[in-house]
């Protein structure tokens, strides 16, 4: 499990860990929490979206990037906080 | 311009990857719809027209797939630079690719309407005006995999052969058409048939200069000593 595994570390170390995920995932489970929306694009195969602790959305990680289905995880992935 | 360098990400040259190929794929399709086509046309061969017209469901299936996998691949990659233009321009390049195999649907429809034809001067040009604009689609499409701008330049500068061939053409069959009332049905057809190889020969240079704007950032008619079109 990573906790913001990657939230102080500069692009090209991100880069190196994210791949580094990459391959062990070919081996274990790995569960990342992470405010960044695009690292959770990049590396995962499934995204869950929690809101205030309540689960809102899991789901495919392309799906949920490209057609998410809850109203909510539209508005945050778009940017729409309001 | 060559890419120097592979991404951190694997994962990420695997994607644009399969982008790519995706549309080399498309690109050999739509070639062979083109050469299958005009073959039936000079052979009369009925069966092998409608052969023609039912393939190119796969095209328009790899057009939803390229699209797809590009929105895919922004949502996920947030590809910057060269990349981004890489996959806008696959998007884009999909599409036109998807109108050219349209053009070789529609002239395969007409094969079945000039089996009895005999022998004709525009018909026999036809293949070669055929064979010059599907090369240009070769030539550009191998372009953009190799994001090569100055190979992009090259095919827009046969344009000018393949309207060559479409003006004799038409000259051709106007005259033929006047002078033989009764031919007019099939003369409008090998008419249509070269207004679709000659539009062929522009989409081939409009995605030219999606992959001289992918592969370079700039315009191709911005970039020093093009002379006006």
């Amino acid at each position: 499990m990573l906790d913001e595994a990657t939230s102080a570390l500069d692009p090209i170390s991100t880069a190196k860990i994210e791949e580094l995920i990459h391959e062990l995932r070919e081996q274990f489970t790995i569960i990342t929490v992470t405010h960044n929306m695009q690292q959770a694009a990049r590396i995962s195969q499934q995204t869950a979206f929690f809101h205030l602790g309540e689960l809102i959305e899991l789901g495919k990680t392309s799906d949920i990037f490209t057609n998410p289905r809850e109203q909510r995880t539209k508005d945050y992935i778009t940017g729409r906080f309001g | 311009m060559q890419q120097s360098r592979e991404h951190t990400l694997k994962a990420f040259d695997q994607d644009l990857d399969r982008l790519r190929a995706l549309i080399s794929q498309m690109g050999g399709l739509a070639e062979h719809s083109i050469g299958e086509a005009m073959r039936c046309l000079v052979q009369r061969d009925v069966e092998g027209a409608a052969r023609v017209v039912q393939d190119d469901k796969k095209l328009d299936l790899l057009e939803v797939e390229t699209e797809r996998q590009a929105v895919q691949l922004i949502a996920l990659r947030a590809p910057m630079a060269s990349d981004l233009r890489d996959v806008v321009a696959a998007l884009k390049i999909s599409g036109v690719v998807e109108r050219i195999g349209d053009y070789a649907k529609n002239i395969a429809k007409r094969v079945p309407l000039l089996e009895n034809m005999g022998k004709s001067e525009p018909l026999s040009l036809l293949p070669e005006m055929a064979r010059i604009a599907t090369a240009m689609v070769h030539d550009v499409l191998d372009a953009f995999v190799e994001r090569n701008a100055e190979a992009a330049v090259r095919v827009c500068e046969r344009d000018d052969a393949v309207d060559d061939f479409y003006d004799s053409i038409f000259r051709t069959l106007l005259t033929h058409m006047m002078e033989n009332p009764q031919s007019i049905g099939q003369s409008a057809h090998l008419l249509f048939i070269a207004k679709n190889l000659e539009r062929v020969g522009d989409h081939a240079t409009n995605i030219a200069e999606m992959v001289y704007y992918a592969a370079t950032g700039e315009h191709m008619t911005d970039r020093p000593g093009k002379s006006g079109n």
